[in-house]
């Protein structure tokens, strides 16, 4: 089901993290970004969470060896989307299930549409794509 | 009635059961004999799409109906075109089919949805230009947004 409302408790200048599935990041101009298939539903809701509260690490175990999509709150709202929690909702292992919410059009939009805003946050310059973490590779020390 | 024990001679007499494995379709055999390296790959990936996808709390719900991915393999049974890129075939959540076509700065996305709607979008330089709904029973316009694609290389 699609967010019912905007949850404005939810700030603009928060960010989202989103996980893609392995063809869901492409590169384009050099830049590599999320496609559009990685915030598109059938149901207009797509599951996120949000970083102030659940780490990229711990976001990471959640999704071991995927890539996620980091996502300005301020951009997914631009273009028409809303934000609800769904703690109910968050894969079980999660550390804080309120950190888990929806994105989505409020009023039901026509494909083409819909495609379109989901294109227009995915190419926003400020969306980062964030590899998984090689488990073979030693982190670096704290400066 | 009375429990199945697995021992050595109920075992011999149970039946074999096959499982099904990814049989050479009909379109396949025709990707392969027709020269068309993208349709093959394309048939391939809808079938990985299609078998593989599962419910993934956190992501979302990847499964692919089988209507939804033949309806995606009879728009590709519909293009004519031999010479075209190897186009990536995803699903999205909800189960919906994409396949995407790229060639230099245009880019053509078929989409199939579950409820058996499937659109084509033509995009130039990452932005959609034109979307439209499919109709399947136009096989002559199948392939023209393909084209569109192709025509800028030559």
């Amino acid at each position: 089901m699609p967010p019912l409302r905007d949850d404005d408790r939810i700030a603009d200048d928060s960010f989202l993290l989103r996980a893609l599935l392995p063809k869901w990041s492409i590169v384009k101009g050099g830049r590599e970004r999320p496609t559009s298939d990685s915030l598109l539903d059938s149901n207009f809701e797509n599951s996120c969470f949000i970083e102030e509260e659940l780490s990229i690490a711990e976001v990471q175990l959640l999704f071991p060896g995927l890539k996620l999509a980091r996502l300005p709150v301020s951009v997914v709202r631009r273009e028409g989307f809303a934000l609800e929690r769904r703690p109910e909702e968050a894969p079980v292992g999660c550390l804080k299930p309120e950190a888990h919410v929806v994105i989505g059009a409020l009023l039901a939009l026509e494909r083409g549409d819909y495609e379109r805003c989901a294109r227009h946050i995915v190419k926003d310059p400020t969306v980062q794509v964030i590899h998984p973490v090689d488990p073979d590779v030693p982190a670096l020390p704290d400066a | 009635m009375t429990p199945f024990i697995a021992t050595d001679a109920t075992l011999a007499e149970r039946p074999q059961v096959i499982v099904p494995q990814h049989n050479t379709t009909q379109l396949e055999k025709m990707a392969v004999s027709a020269g068309t390296p993208w349709l093959y790959s394309a048939l391939s990936q809808l079938w990985e799409v299609e078998n593989t996808g599962q419910l993934i709390p956190g992501i979302g719900d990847l499964r692919v109906r089988e209507e939804t991915a033949s309806r995606a393999r009879l728009f590709l049974s519909l293009v004519s075109i031999t010479d075209l890129p190897v186009p990536t075939v995803t699903a999205a959540s909800g189960g919906s089919v994409s396949i995407i076509w790229s060639m230099g700065d245009r880019e053509v996305k078929f989409a199939c949805y579950p409820d058996g709607q499937a659109m084509i979008y033509k995009c130039e330089d990452d932005e959609i230009v034109e979307p439209r709904a499919v109709n399947f029973a136009e096989v002559s316009s199948v392939g023209d947004q393909l084209r569109w694609m192709v025509q800028q290389s030559r």
